[in-house]
């Protein structure tokens, strides 16, 4: 319910006011009334961002219409198979209509022999996200204090926390989006959002947000986003990648996602 | 020598009918620009931006198409001298810029306060003379981003109805009577009622998330 306490036909009356579809001398009727009533000019205030929330809502949910086209498209150009490439040979004019007749099947064998379809059918495969799911060690988050009176923005970032560990990481994802600027420090605002995407099987998001934290001259995070950055390569089929970067990993003396690095390799 | 605008694809609707739709709220036409164009928009802006990882790059090709809506929702552009297509480019390649910017070194290697909107050397002519301004809008979408998410929390929980009854009057600017049609009301005030009924409910929601 409204802090202010105005009518339904109030209500109607100001939001039509602001909508500027009011006739005439209703306007000048609310005019006097917002120049007389503070309670009033702060209802209005309250409609105004009301009505700015619901913009942003709908850019948001036009954002994600996008990505989800881009999605499909992604998926539609890995699903293209490349054309295979021409006989080496020349062919015997007698035999013409017989190649003609089995081009397709001619085509698809040296496709396979060519390994095309065969790595286009690996990286098809659904498996790599439950698999690079299971290797995603689970970072624990950051600690949700029990203090009594915490700001607004530490309330998001326990809010973002705990949809987290709630596994509800598109919640988490989603808040944490919407901290101010200069919540959390950048690497840290980068890590997390890394993490959430990587929950969310926003992959290559992540791998861009690992990739940015590795490029970090300092920070607390890097380890942890070397390991997160081979998990998001995996979790996208791309498995040479992904090989190479847990390679780097346990090449280097006392990290402590080695030993999950290893495992992970074995998996490769 | 002037970069060149990769060709327009030939079955590119004309900019009357882009913005017809548009205007009528057809997110379809977004999508079918992001498909004809992401991937020449990332060809063409690469090289332009290599410091760039190419999921910034879409980042900025998707965000320049809703600037591209809202500046055509809002009546901020009403007709167009060229395509559609390099609205959108031009509008990418300055949040690309942006982006650059706000890049945490060693990557941001360049030195990019000599950049401003009217300082773009690696634009072609055409869209040199265009400047979707997206830094406003952006900016005001950042601000209220943490009011916003209250809001988003409890629209999420309005009806199906009222979510779309709302979304398409405020944010996709449909007129009252464009809806009336759409939900088959007897009329314009049966529509005027039923919103000011959903942004009721809406308050409410928001009341609670509140507390």
């Amino acid at each position: 319910m409204s802090a202010f306490p105005l009518t339904d036909a109030e209500w109607a009356t100001l939001e039509a006011y602001a909508d500027d579809s009011l006739p005439a001398e209703d306007r000048s009727a609310v005019e006097a009334r917002l120049a007389a009533d503070p309670s009033f000019q702060a209802a209005l205030a309250e409609h105004q961002l009301l009505v700015a929330g619901i913009r942003s809502y709908g850019r948001a949910a036009l954002r994600d219409r996008l990505r989800r086209v881009a999605a499909e498209l992604r998926e539609s150009e890995a699903a293209q198979v490349p054309a295979p490439a021409p006989a080496p040979r020349s062919v015997p004019v007698m035999r013409v209509s017989w190649v003609r007749r089995w081009r397709p099947l001619a085509a698809a064998a040296a496709l396979v022999l060519a390994g095309g379809l065969g790595t286009w059918l690996l990286l098809r495969q659904p498996g790599y996200q439950a698999t690079a799911d299971r290797f995603a060690v689970a970072d624990p988050g950051l600690p949700v204090l029990m203090a009594p009176s915490r700001g607004a923005t530490q309330k998001l970032i326990d809010e973002a926390m705990n949809a987290y560990k709630l596994n509800d990481a598109a919640t988490a994802l989603q808040t944490w989006n919407a901290l101010p600027a200069g919540a959390v420090g950048p690497d840290t605002l980068l890590y997390y959002r890394g993490i959430f995407q990587l929950r969310t099987h926003q992959n290559a998001q992540a791998e861009a947000a690992m990739r940015r934290l590795q490029a970090l001259p300092s920070t607390a995070f890097r380890e942890r986003a070397d390991y997160y950055f081979a998990v998001a390569l995996w979790a996208q089929g791309r498995i040479d990648e992904a090989r190479t970067a847990f390679e780097r990993l346990t090449a280097i003396d006392g990290h402590p996602y080695a030993a999950d690095a290893r495992r992970a390799l074995e998996q490769l | 020598m002037t970069p060149s605008l990769p060709p327009a694809d030939s079955a590119e609707p004309s900019g009357e009918d882009t913005l017809a739709q548009v205007r009528a709220g057809d997110y379809r036409v977004l999508d079918s620009l992001y498909r004809r164009y992401a991937r020449a928009f990332a060809d063409w802006a690469a090289p332009r931006h290599p410091e760039l990882h190419s999921d910034d790059l879409d980042d900025a090709f998707q965000r320049a198409i809703i600037v591209f809506f809202e500046h055509v929702r809002d009546a901020r552009l009403t007709t167009l001298t060229a395509k559609p297509r390099t609205y959108i480019f031009g509008a990418a390649h300055r949040i690309c810029l942006d982006t650059k910017k706000k890049l945490p070194s060693p990557i941001n290697v360049f030195t990019f306060s000599a950049i401003n909107s009217s300082t773009l050397p690696d634009l072609p002519p055409e869209m040199a003379a265009i400047d979707l301004n997206y830094a406003d809008l952006e900016e005001q979408a950042q601000e209220a981003e943490l009011r916003d998410a209250l809001v988003s929390r409890a629209i999420r929980q309005l009806s199906a109805d009222c979510r779309r009854l709302l979304t398409a009057f405020y944010f996709d600017g449909q007129s009252l009577t464009r809806l009336a049609d759409e939900f088959s009301h007897r009329d314009v005030s049966v529509t005027a009622v039923r919103k000011s009924q959903c942004l009721s409910r809406l308050r409410t929601l928001c009341g609670a998330e509140r507390r």
